[in-house]
C-alpha cells in the first residue's frame, strides 16, 4: 500500500489515494496535523507529535523541532541519552505518521511518496529518502511541493487548463514553482526558492522586536520561557492574519509578566527585509519560464504561513492580481502527494493525468582554463544540466586533461549558479583513469543524468579506448552509507518508543504541565487533576480513562481558554 | 525525422493543436517509463512550440517586402513595448484577464473573506459593483534615472538597494522590467559614470547581467574618479594629462619629462582595451600623440622637438650655473654649448639605440625578424669598412658602438666578445690593423660574434633565429674569446 506523506518543518500529515479520491489521515488525536517534533522522557523513550510538542516549553532540552532544515548536515542533536542526526528524526516522525495510516486503514504501508522543498538539493534529498529506509518503508518518488499543492487545485477544478504560479510559505521552507496544465498534462516551467526562509523566520523578527521594545537580552531568558514568549507570539501572529486591529501579548519573562501591543502595520515594518527575501525567487521564477506577469492564469498560495496577509499583499502588488487560496493551505501540499501516491500506483483515475517536473538547481562540474598567453585559471564552472531543465534529462559535455601525460582526470561535481565554483556546493568527486597520452588527444565525455526522483547519474566514457565508467560519486560528509543507514536502522528499532494508543494521553499530561509552567494562578487546579488523571491511568480500566481523559481535557480547555 | 514529424501536426499547426499532440505522446511515452524517448519528445516539442512562436511573431511583423505597412507596425509594435507614458498604466501586452481593484477594495478583500472567492468572483464582484480600476503609479522615467544615478553617485551600494527594494512602484513585475531594460539601455549609451558596486546593486536588483556595461563602467568611474590604481598608474598626472584638450604647449612640456609619456601611453592603451575603444572622456588628440611618442621606432617631429627643447633647458641652465661651478672663469656661452651639444648627442644616440632596440627583437614575421636581427651585424661591418677604407680609426665608433649596445642586455657575453675582440686586433694584417684600433673591432665583435654563434645553433637546431638568443652555446664560444684575451695578456 503507497501513501502520501508531507513531512514539513512545523507539521507533517499523510494521505492516501482512494475510491473518493485523496483523503487525509487523523492520528490518534483525530488532527490531521502532526507536529514535527521529537522529545524524550525520563524513561528515555521517544514521543513524537502534539505531546512532545508540549513538551518544547516544559522540558526544552529533551525535545526538539525545525530539524528539516538540519537535513543534509550532519548536526547531531542530543536527547536524553540519545543522540539523534537529522535523517532519524525525521524517520521517527515518519514511524509515527506510518502507524497512523497503517491503523486507519487496517493495512500494511510498504511505500511512500514524500513531498520536499522544490528547492532542496541533493544532500537533502537523499537525506529524505535514507529517513524513509530508516522509517521502514521505500521511498521511490519525492515529489516537490510546489507541484503538489498545484496537483491539488489542478485536479478539483480546472478543465480548460493554463499556467500558474504557486508560491508556498511553509514553516522553515519558501519555494516558487510556475506550471502549465494542458489536456491531463502538468508541465512545471521553473522551480526557485529559499531553503532558509519560512514562517519561524517571520516569528523570529517578531520575538526579536518584542525583546528590543522590552528591553530584554535574547539570553538572559531561560529556555522554558523562550520557548513560551514564542509560542505567544505565534497565536499572535495568527490573530493579527485574521483581524487588522491591535493585539498584545502577556508572558513571563526572566521572572517578571511584561505585555507587548503590536497592530498589523508594525508588524509589516518589522517582517519588511523579510518581504524582501521573497521577491527575488518569485522574480528569477518568472524570468526562468520567461513569461510576464499577465500571462499567468492564476497564483495559488500554499503553507501555513501564507496566511499572512503581507503574502497576499506582495503577490498583488507584484503581480496586479489576487492570489487563489481555497484549498487549505496546511493541507493542500498533503492532498497533492497522495494524489502523487495514487499516480504512481497507477489509479484507473488518474490514468489521463502526467506530470512533468524540472530540477531546480544548475549542475555541472569545476574545471580549469587555459588563456591564450598560457595563464591557467581554476576553480571555474561548467554546467552540464541547466536550471529548470525539464526532468527526466541526460546530458553529455566533452572535457580534455589540463596537462599532457595525464593518467588519472579528477572531476569535482558542484550544483548551483555561480560561474565560480566557491560560491557553489560540492556533491563529490569522481576520478577517471585514461591512458597517457597529449590533452588535446584525450577527451573524456561526462554524462549526467537527472532522472524523475532527483537522483543524479554521472557517467564517465574516455572517448581514446572508449571505455565506460559507471561512476558512484563518493560520499559526501552529510550523507550516510548504507552500512551506517543499517546499523542506525537497528539502533531504532530498538527504541523505546510511546505505542500509539497512549497518545491522547500523553499529549494531555504534557499540555497540562505545560500550562503548570506558564499558568501560576492555575497550578493548584492542575496540580490536583494531574494527580487524579495518573492515578486513573495506574488503574489501567479502558472506561475509568477514558472518562477521565474527556473530564480532563475540557478543564485544560477551560483553562487555556481563560488564559 | 524532424520535430513536427515525431509530435504528429503539420508544420504550420498553431500552439493548440502542438500542445494537444504532445499530451497525446505523452500519454503513450510516459517519463517513468522511458526516458529516453521522453527526452526526445521533450525537445521535439520545445521545438515545435519555438518555430510556431516565430512564425506568429514574423506574420505580426508583415511581409518584408511591404514597407509600407511595415512602419505601421513598427510604430504599433514599439508602442506596445515602450515604457508607459504619463498617465497610463503599463501596457499587458495580450490584454488578457486581469482583475485590478482599488487600494483599499485589495485591503478588505485581503483581511476579510478572501478564502471564499476565486477569480470568477472577483470579477463578479467588480462588474457588479463597477469599482474603478486600481492605477499603479504613474512612471516618470526621467526623473528616476536621474535620482537613481545621483543616489549611486553620493550613497554606498547597500543604501541605494535599500531604496529600490522600499519603492512601491518597482513591486509590479511588468513594469519593473521594461524599467529595468530602459534604465540598462540608458546607462549603456549615455556615458554615465557610477560606481561598480551601485551598478552591481542595480544588476542584481533589476536580474540583468551585463558584463561588458559592468567592465565599461569600471573604466568610467576611474576615469571619472582619476583613480587608475587597477590600471597599474598609481598617481593622478597621467590620466589628468589625457582628459585635457590638446594644447600643443602643455604636450610639449609633458613631453619632455622622460618616461612619462611612455606611462600615458600604457594607460590610454589599457582603459581603450577595456573599454572597447577610446573612451568618452579622454581626448584623442593626446591620446594618439603619447601613444605615438612611445613606439620606440617612431623618429617624426614630435620625436625631436621635446630633445630640442630639452637641449636649450640644460644649456640655459649650465649658462647660468657655470660661474658657480667652474674655479676658472669660461665663457658662458662655452659651457653651454659644450653641455648643450652633449645632452643632444647623448639623447640623440640614446633614441638612435632605442631604434635600433626595437626593431631588432620580436616580431611576427619570422624572416622580417631574421633580418632585423642582422641589422646591428650589418652596422658593425660597415663601421669597420668606412674606417678601413677611410683609414680614419674614429669614423668606426659611431656605427659599431650602437650596435654593440644593442646587445646591452646580453652584458657579460658581450663584454667577453667585446674583450676577445680587443685581443684579436694584433693578429689582423698589419694594413688593416693601423687603421682600425681595438676598441672598434672589440666592439665590433659583439653583434658580430654573438650573431654568428647564435646562427650557428639556430641552424643547426632548426629553429628560428629570435628563438636562438640567449642560447649556451653562444655563452660557451664567449669564454673561447675570453680565454683569448687572457692568453693574449699573460703572454
Amino acid at each position: 500500500m503507497i501513501v502520501g506523506i508531507d513531512l514539513g518543518t512545523t507539521h507533517s500529515l499523510v494521505g492516501v489515494f482512494g475510491e473518493q479520491g485523496a483523503q487525509l489521515i487523523p492520528n490518534a488525536l483525530g488532527s490531521y496535523l502532526t507536529p514535527s517534533v521529537v522529545s524524550v522522557d525520563d524513561q528515555d523513550a521517544v514521543l513524537v507529535g502534539q505531546a512532545a510538542r508540549e513538551r518544547l516549553i516544559t522540558h526544552p532540552q529533551r525535545s526538539v523541532a525545525h530539524f528539516k532544515r538540519w537535513m543534509g548536515t550532519d548536526r547531531i542533536t542530543r536527547l536524553g541519552r540519545h543522540a539523534f542526526r537529522p535523517e532519524e528524526l525525521s524517520a521517527l516522525v515518519l514511524r509515527s505518521l506510518i502507524a497512523d495510516a497503517e491503523a486507519h486503514l487496517g493495512r500494511k504501508i510498504t511505500e511512500a511518496v514524500i513531498s520536499v522543498p522544490a528547492y532542496f538539493g541533493d544532500a537533502q534529498r537523499k537525506a529524505t529518502r535514507i529517513a524513509g529506509e530508516l522509517a521502514g518503508i521505500k521511498v521511490e518518488r519525492l515529489i516537490n511541493e510546489p507541484t503538489a499543492a498545484a496537483l491539488a487545485y489542478g485536479l478539483q477544478q480546472r478543465e480548460g487548463g493554463g499556467r500558474f504560479l504557486v508560491f508556498d510559505l511553509g514553516g522553515g521552507t519558501f519555494d516558487v514553482s510556475i506550471l502549465e496544465m494542458f489536456e491531463g498534462v502538468m508541465e512545471v516551467h521553473a522551480s526557485a526558492g529559499d531553503n532558509f526562509l519560512g514562517g519561524e523566520d517571520f516569528l523570529h523578527a517578531l520575538r526579536d522586536a518584542c525583546l528590543q521594545d522590552l528591553g530584554i537580552a535574547a539570553n538572559t531568558l531561560q529556555p522554558a520561557e523562550s520557548a513560551q514568549l514564542l509560542r505567544r507570539l505565534e497565536t499572535l501572529k495568527r490573530e493579527l492574519s485574521q483581524a487588522s486591529a491591535e493585539h498584545g501579548i502577556e508572558v513571563t519573562l526572566a521572572g517578571q509578566a511584561r505585555t507587548w501591543q503590536l497592530d498589523e502595520s508594525r508588524f509589516a515594518r518589522i517582517c519588511e527585509p523579510l518581504v524582501q527575501r521573497l521577491r527575488a525567487p518569485l522574480e528569477r521564477a518568472m524570468r526562468d519560464a520567461r513569461l510576464a506577469p499577465a500571462q499567468l492564469d492564476d497564483i495559488v498560495l500554499v503553507g501555513g504561513a501564507s496566511r499572512m496577509p503581507l503574502a497576499a499583499r506582495l503577490v498583488s502588488r507584484m503581480f496586479g492580481r489576487l492570489p487563489l487560496r481555497h484549498i487549505n493551505p496546511d493541507e493542500a501540499v498533503a492532498v497533492g502527494a497522495a494524489i502523487a501516491a495514487g499516480m504512481k500506483a497507477r489509479d484507473e483515475k488518474l490514468e489521463e493525468v502526467i506530470l512533468t517536473d524540472v530540477c531546480p538547481h544548475t549542475l555541472g562540474v569545476g574545471t580549469s582554463q587555459q588563456a591564450a598567453n598560457g595563464q591557467v585559471t581554476s576553480g571555474i564552472f561548467s554546467p552540464i544540466i541547466h536550471r529548470n531543465s525539464t526532468v527526466p534529462v541526460s546530458r553529455v559535455e566533452r572535457y580534455q586533461p589540463l596537462q599532457d601525460w595525464q593518467r588519472q582526470v579528477e572531476f569535482e561535481i558542484f550544483q548551483g549558479e555561480s560561474p565560480r565554483v566557491e560560491h557553489n556546493v560540492r556533491l563529490g568527486k569522481i576520478s577517471v583513469s585514461v591512458p597517457a597520452r597529449a590533452a588535446h588527444e584525450n577527451p573524456v565525455d561526462i554524462r549526467f543524468t537527472y532522472d524523475v526522483n532527483g537522483l543524479l547519474q554521472v557517467e564517465a566514457t574516455v572517448v581514446a579506448t572508449g571505455e565506460t565508467h559507471e561512476v558512484i560519486l563518493e560520499q559526501n560528509p552529510g550523507i550516510l552509507s548504507p552500512a551506517e543507514i543499517r546499523e542506525r536502522l537497528a539502533a531504532l528499532a530498538a527504541l523505546k518508543i510511546h505505542p500509539r494508543d497512549q497518545q491522547e494521553n500523553l499529549s494531555l499530561i504534557a499540555r497540562a504541565e505545560r500550562l503548570y509552567e506558564e499558568l501560576l494562578w492555575a497550578r493548584g487546579d492542575l496540580q490536583d487533576a494531574l494527580v487524579r488523571f495518573r492515578g486513573a491511568l495506574d488503574s489501567q480500566d479502558p472506561d475509568v480513562i477514558r472518562e477521565h481523559r474527556t473530564h480532563f481535557a475540557a478543564m485544560l480547555q477551560h483553562i487555556e481558554s481563560q488564559a | 525525422m524532424s520535430a513536427f514529424d515525431l509530435l504528429g501536426v503539420p508544420g504550420d499547426a498553431d500552439e493548440a493543436t502542438i500542445k494537444r499532440a504532445y499530451a497525446r505522446c505523452l500519454k503513450a511515452n510516459r517519463p517513468d517509463d522511458d526516458a529516453e524517448g521522453f527526452q526526445r519528445l521533450h525537445e521535439a516539442y520545445q521545438q515545435a512550440l519555438h518555430h510556431c512562436r516565430q512564425r506568429a511573431t514574423a506574420t505580426a511583423w508583415g511581409d518584408p517586402e511591404d514597407k509600407e505597412g511595415a512602419d505601421d507596425r513598427h510604430d504599433t509594435a514599439h508602442a506596445e513595448t515602450a515604457l508607459p507614458e504619463r498617465g497610463e498604466a503599463p501596457a499587458t501586452p495580450d490584454g488578457a484577464h486581469t482583475v485590478l481593484l482599488d487600494a483599499e477594495q485589495l485591503e478588505a478583500l485581503i483581511a476579510g473573506d478572501a478564502p471564499a472567492l476565486s477569480s470568477a468572483g472577483i470579477a463578479a464582484a467588480a462588474a457588479a459593483s463597477a469599482v474603478p480600476e486600481y492605477e499603479p503609479q504613474r512612471f516618470d522615467f526621467d526623473a528616476f534615472f536621474a535620482e537613481t544615478v545621483a543616489r549611486a553617485r553620493r550613497a554606498p551600494a547597500n543604501a541605494l538597494a535599500g531604496w529600490l527594494a522600499s519603492r512601491d512602484d518597482l513591486y509590479h513585475l511588468a513594469l519593473k522590467q521594461s524599467v529595468g531594460d530602459a534604465l540598462f539601455q540608458r546607462l549603456g549609451y549615455d556615458g554615465v559614470a557610477i560606481p561598480p558596486p551601485a551598478l552591481a546593486a542595480l544588476e542584481t536588483f533589476f536580474g540583468q547581467q551585463d558584463y561588458w556595461l559592468a567592465q565599461r563602467m569600471v573604466v568610467r568611474w576611474a576615469i571619472e574618479q582619476e583613480d587608475t590604481r587597477r590600471y597599474d598608474e598609481p598617481r593622478p598626472l597621467a590620466i589628468r594629462q589625457l582628459k585635457r584638450a590638446f594644447r600643443w604647449p602643455q604636450a610639449l612640456a609633458i613631453s619632455c619629462v622622460p618616461g612619462l609619456s611612455t606611462r600615458i601611453a600604457r594607460l590610454s592603451q589599457r582603459l581603450a582595451d577595456d573599454y572597447g575603444g577610446l573612451p568618452e572622456g579622454l581626448d584623442p588628440q593626446q591620446a594618439g600623440l603619447f601613444q605615438q611618442l612611445a613606439r620606440k621606432d617612431y623618429l617624426g617631429a614630435w620625436r625631436w622637438w621635446p630633445v630640442l627643447v630639452r637641449t636649450v633647458v640644460l644649456a640655459l641652465a649650465a649658462c647660468l650655473f657655470a660661474p658657480f661651478v667652474f674655479a676658472q672663469s669660461r665663457p658662458a656661452l662655452q659651457t653651454a654649448l659644450v653641455v648643450g651639444g652633449g645632452a643632444l648627442a647623448i639623447q640623440v644616440g640614446w633614441r638612435l639605440m632605442a631604434w635600433l632596440h626595437a626593431i631588432s627583437l620580436g616580431h611576427a614575421d619570422a624572416t622580417r625578424e631574421n633580418r632585423r636581427i642582422l641589422v646591428p651585424v650589418w652596422l658593425a661591418i660597415a663601421g669597420l669598412a668606412l674606417a678601413a677604407v677611410a683609414g680614419v680609426g674614429w669614423l668606426a665608433y659611431p656605427l659599431v658602438v650602437p650596435a654593440a649596445l644593442v646587445h646591452w642586455r646580453r652584458s657579460f657575453d658581450a663584454l667577453r666578445f667585446l674583450l676577445g675582440g680587443i685581443a684579436m686586433q694584433p693578429l689582423l694584417p698589419t694594413a688593416l690593423s693601423e687603421s682600425l684600433p681595438a676598441g672598434a673591432i672589440g666592439f665590433a665583435m659583439v653583434p658580430l660574434g654573438l650573431t654568428l654563434f647564435d646562427g650557428l645553433c639556430a641552424r643547426s637546431q632548426r629553429i628560428p633565429l629570435s628563438a636562438a638568443i640567449g642560447n649556451r652555446w653562444t655563452t660557451l664560444a664567449s669564454y673561447a674569446f675570453f680565454l683569448g684575451w687572457v692568453l693574449a695578456r699573460v703572454l
